[in-house]
């Protein structure tokens, strides 16, 4: 591991559960507050008539701080020993999931946040099923403010038994279930004194058995989306990111949709010309022939590639007004982008027809390309498998193809 | 992958995606260290041939090594340089000390970079903000809308997922990109290592005192230090416990400064 290498990890659940407080002390008890923050904070605090209010070293707007709740997803970085982490705070409320899924899909990692007061919320399900859908890798559950139960065995027990259940339904692998009082600072960087009968990983514990960043398998066929065709110096250059696999000078490709071949005969990256490049490198490209270059067009290793028919789509929808069937919406994938027509909607978990997927929603969803588009189905967790809607010039939601006709 | 290679892949893409969207765009260039490390980002992006102009907003305060820095760089690299000034304000004494952090900040940079955006009919403006910074900034998008009243609707940004971004709508009137916006303080002066960029020698101590962060000459303090070298900034980073901007007035003046500053249109 290069000293460099991040974990994200994100801070869900519903709203009031505590998940910014946790942020804020857990900076605090690993020494990432700088004092001048530090000061910053308590005297927001004092102004606000509050004890150290820990949410505040992230709920930064003055509309969170007076409301106190998280408006918009706020990234922190934070170094434990000699590993780097990248937190990311989610907005628990309703109205906010769209600041929730943007801060979600930047993750690897995930928290699920539960007040023991309060148990499992409409947003603890909902964000819950939305790390599903996102192929977060390791999620725990926190069962936070203990200190207002009197750290009772019994109480976190019984939440355990239920949340174990509600995981395995919402299709998460459970891994750990940690009690804590994130304002007190109980289990969060340090053992809790006043949960002896609780053995189990810490919430720092927790931080550190979660994975980098994953490493991308090794995928077989090239991806290879043009981004930008750009004239330097009277010579066409085709711009973009090996979104995977690799190319070489002299490899024979076929352009998505045509199905034309082309020969590389130069690989670019700024002054230099390189004999080969691998899955995330921005490059450019020097190819056999100029013209009939477009953005969306797919380069490809891969022999007989066909345009997707239908795509079947685990699919979170954000939008005010709620997805019909018959609808037609804007669909991206990487570069590529095409209208879609809704054909089938239907719940997740029984998968029963349904007319609409309404704001804030999770289900499956069938569509069908109006336009040519190459959809990789998710198993190999492939780049294309990503889709991004657009609805009213508006970002609309996002899936991930589980399966392409 | 090593971690500065794909934050600079990423980076390259999201310029890339930038330029696509938005051709007519200008790059703000302030001559500090994220800025610069933009501005190579952006020579890489398009093989070092730029296809947008580099704009400089010229408050007048700034200090004398980074008009110098300024002229040599563009000389060595090749690139125009718009110089952008609100001579109005100027000319009727703008200053700190006169009118406030506050007014100076808004009328010598958010207004001048504004006027600059209409001038040349800019849609899109690269700015090398960043989230550790500060955390007002902590809450920005890659891709921020500002209205025709040059806000930011902080309140109500929209959804960005897997490096997809909302289109320009009816209500904006340009964009805020922010192709560095996840790299950190570190990051930066690796990479500056890694590269061999050239830096303003005020990041560097003399007589046990460096500046973590640059800007207008009367509004940067700054702070103890003895890295008199980039191995020994990075070192110094390792360990402290100040802030980068802790040296910056125009943050602190009074709660919520930033987040004026910035709903005002500051960068």
């Amino acid at each position: 591991m290069s000293e460099r290498d991040l974990t994200s990890i994100v801070i869900v659940g519903h709203v009031d559960h505590g998940k910014s407080t946790f942020i804020g002390r857990l900076l605090y008890d690993t020494n990432n507050l700088a004092p001048d923050r530090l000061a910053e904070i308590k005297k927001a605090s004092e102004e606000h008539g509050r004890r150290l209010e820990f949410a505040f070293v992230t709920d930064q707007f003055e509309e969170e701080r007076e409301k106190n709740i998280t408006i918009d997803t706020t990234q922190t970085f934070l170094k434990i020993g000699e590993r780097h982490f990248l937190i990311i705070d989610a907005p628990g409320h309703k109205e906010y999931l769209k600041n929730m899924i943007t801060g979600a899909t930047q993750a690897k990692n995930g928290i699920i946040m539960l007040d023991v007061n309060e148990g499992v919320r409409e947003q603890t399900e909902k964000h819950a099923r939305i790390l599903k859908l996102l192929g977060i890798q390791r999620v725990a559950v926190f069962i936070n403010k203990m200190d207002l139960k009197d750290y009772s065995e019994a109480v976190f027990n019984q939440y355990a038994v239920e949340l174990e259940k509600l995981m395995q339904e919402w299709g998460i692998p459970s891994t750990n279930i940690i009690p804590i009082s994130a304002y007190n600072g109980d289990n969060v960087a340090g053992r809790s004194a006043k949960m002896p009968w609780y053995q189990g990983p810490t919430a720092l514990d927790y931080l550190n058995a979660c994975g980098q960043e994953a490493v991308s398998q090794a995928r077989e066929f090239l991806r290879f989306p043009i981004q930008i065709v750009f004239d330097l110096d009277g010579r066409r250059l085709i711009m973009g990111r090996i979104e995977q696999g690799a190319v070489s000078v002299g490899q024979k490709l076929t352009l998505f949709p045509t199905g034309r071949v082309v020969e590389v005969s130069e690989v670019l990256k700024y002054h230099e010309s390189v004999r080969s490049a691998g899955e995330g490198e921005s490059i450019a490209l020097a190819l056999s022939g100029a013209d009939g270059f477009e953005r969306g067009q797919v380069l490809t290793d891969q022999l007989g590639v066909k345009p997707a028919a239908r795509v079947a789509v685990h699919a979170f929808w954000a939008s005010p007004d709620p997805l019909m069937v018959g609808d037609e919406i804007i669909v991206e994938c990487r570069t590529q982008s095409a209208p879609f027509i809704v054909e089938r909607v239907s719940d997740e978990i029984e998968q029963r027809g349904i007319s609409q997927l309404g704001t804030g929603e999770v289900g499956q969803v069938m569509l069908k390309p109006k336009a040519a588009m190459l959809v990789d189905p998710e198993s190999a967790g492939a780049a294309l498998s990503r889709l991004v809607f657009h609805k009213n010039g508006q970002v609309a939601g996002c899936g991930v193809a589980s399966h392409v006709e | 992958m090593d971690h500065l290679s794909e934050l600079e892949n990423r980076s390259i893409y999201t310029i890339r995606e930038a330029f696509h969207q938005y051709p007519k765009m200008g790059l703000l260039w302030s001559i500090g260290k994220d800025s610069t490390v933009l501005l190579h980002l952006c020579m890489k992006a398009f093989l070092g041939k730029l296809p947008f102009p580099v704009l400089h907003i010229d408050t007048s305060y700034k200090f004398k090594q980074m008009y110098e820095q300024r002229e040599a760089l563009a000389k060595e690299w090749g690139f125009k340089v718009i110089v952008a000034k609100n001579q109005q304000a100027l000319d009727d004494g703008m200053s700190p000390e006169k009118a406030g952090r506050l007014a100076c900040c808004t009328a010598l940079k958010t207004n001048a970079l504004q006027n600059a955006i209409q001038e040349n009919g800019f849609q899109a403006i690269l700015l090398g903000i960043r989230r550790d910074e500060h955390g007002i900034r902590a809450k920005e998008r890659v891709f921020s809308p500002r209205n025709f009243n040059f806000q930011w609707d902080y309140t109500n940004q929209p959804m960005e997922i897997w490096e997809q971004y909302k289109k320009m709508g009816e209500a904006d009137h340009h964009y805020r990109v922010h192709p560095i916006l996840s790299w950190t303080e570190m990051d930066i002066w690796q990479y500056t290592q890694r590269e061999k960029l050239p830096v303003v020698d005020l990041y560097f101590a003399k007589e046990g005192r460096r500046f973590r962060s640059i800007g207008c000459e009367r509004c940067c303090q700054p702070v103890e230090s003895t890295a008199t070298t980039l191995p020994e900034v990075l070192e110094e980073l390792r360990t402290t416990t100040t802030s980068e901007r802790a040296g910056r007035a125009q943050d602190k003046e009074s709660a919520y400064m930033m987040q004026k500053l910035r709903s005002l249109g500051y960068m």
